[in-house]
């Protein structure tokens, strides 16, 4: 029989709510209609970011900006639209309708987030996770993100036992670090994808299992935290 | 000793301790009071699955008092007991009808013992399998169908 069908709802979504894989979760999308509408609950995919995000870095519990949400526009509330557009800085000064706040939110999908065309989300917080997941690929910092996290840098030549500095990257293009003599820092820019820190070879970025950035080049690792 | 009797009009008669086991006779032990040894009905529940939830609550009847619900500590569908393994090894209209009557019975353990064990038949398995477990018919359209894998692609690849 088919017992999620038969059951009262709340008792199904108990159920969904052990699985804690994506990959069941998502496959019982695939199953028919109402265990897709069932296997989509807002409630058990937020559950899975909360576990998911507490173990990585640089995410916080929220709707993900980066998620195209056209298809979902109906389903937001006014404040987690603004919430969206506050992470990803938009200015909402003079938007007071929420049709004129849910054409903000389409029209602003931040560059280099993953390719969503062609998909009909059917939950934000479904959507929320596997945009985090393919997110957390991009080696494409933004200003935003290399400047708000901190940052440590370690000499490749450096003894193990010799423990990593703080460097920072900031707004206004100065770097500062704790090599460099009080009272003088230097300036970086941005390298095609790369971030170059004055003339020295240009920091390729990568990432790591925990989310987190890491930035070298031949002479220094740096890693957010 | 508490008389209950279950849809089908059967009369079980068990101690306190296991009757309190559920919240819901619990309760209505307390409002009615000690005096009164009419038995209990339970018109939502069939004598065979009130059997069944008896022989439960009994084997669980010298459990420590389930610990305040903590929300941040993960629940995972494999911690389930041998003997309660064993005890959840029926059919799936007698699996159904036990969730059904723990959650108006309203025991908490139970009621996760039997949504833990449909999950775990739902784990592991391909989509056709878990269609055929449970005998789900697949009401979309071939349009609908590829939809949907089309926003799961990036879960199966992974």
């Amino acid at each position: 029989m088919d017992i999620l069908e038969n059951l009262p709802r709340e008792l199904s979504i108990k159920i969904l709510g052990y699985l804690r894989g994506p990959k069941t979760l998502s496959r019982c999308t695939l199953l028919s209609r109402t265990w897709n509408s069932l296997a989509n609950d807002e409630v058990i995919w937020r559950n899975m970011c909360g576990l998911r995000w507490s173990r990585m870095k640089h995410i916080k519990h929220d709707l993900h900006p980066r998620v195209d949400y056209t298809s979902l526009a109906g389903s937001l509330t006014v404040k987690e639209i603004k919430g969206v557009l506050a992470v990803r800085k938009v200015d909402i000064t003079g938007l007071f309708d929420k049709s004129d706040l849910i054409s903000k939110l389409v029209s602003t999908l931040p560059k280099h987030s993953p390719p969503q065309q062609g998909i009909i989300w059917r939950s934000k917080w479904k959507a929320s996770f596997i945009v985090a997941e393919l997110d957390a690929k991009r080696v494409i910092l933004t200003k935003e993100e290399l400047c708000g996290v901190n940052w440590l840098i370690r000499f490749k030549q450096w003894p193990p036992e010799q423990e990593s500095m703080y460097a920072k990257f900031n707004p206004d293009y100065t770097y500062e670090s704790a090599m460099i003599a009080p009272g003088h820092s230097m300036k970086w820019r941005f390298y095609a994808n790369d971030v170059q820190v004055e003339s020295y070879p240009e920091l390729v970025v990568s990432r790591n299992k925990d989310w987190s950035f890491s930035m070298q080049n031949g002479h220094a690792i740096l890693y957010s935290t | 000793m508490v008389k209950i009797t279950s849809s089908d009009n059967q009369e079980f008669t068990i101690a306190k301790e296991i009757a309190n086991q559920s919240v819901l006779i619990k309760n209505m032990l307390e409002d009615v009071g000690e005096a009164d040894d009419q038995p209990i009905p339970l018109p939502n529940v069939s004598g065979a699955i009130l059997q069944k939830v008896i022989e439960y609550a009994t084997m669980h009847k010298d459990d420590p008092p389930a610990a305040p619900e903590e929300e941040t500590r993960p629940k995972s569908s494999e911690d389930i007991e041998e003997r309660d393994k064993e005890f959840m090894n029926v059919d799936q209209g007698t699996l159904f009808e036990v969730i059904l009557a723990a959650n108006y019975l309203d025991m908490k353990n139970l009621l996760d013992l039997g949504c833990k064990t449909v999950a775990n038949m739902i784990k592991g398995k391909s989509v056709e399998e878990i269609r055929k477990t449970f005998n789900i018919v697949n009401d979309f359209t071939p349009e609908e169908e590829e939809q949907i894998r089309k926003e799961n692609e990036w879960c199966e690849d992974r």
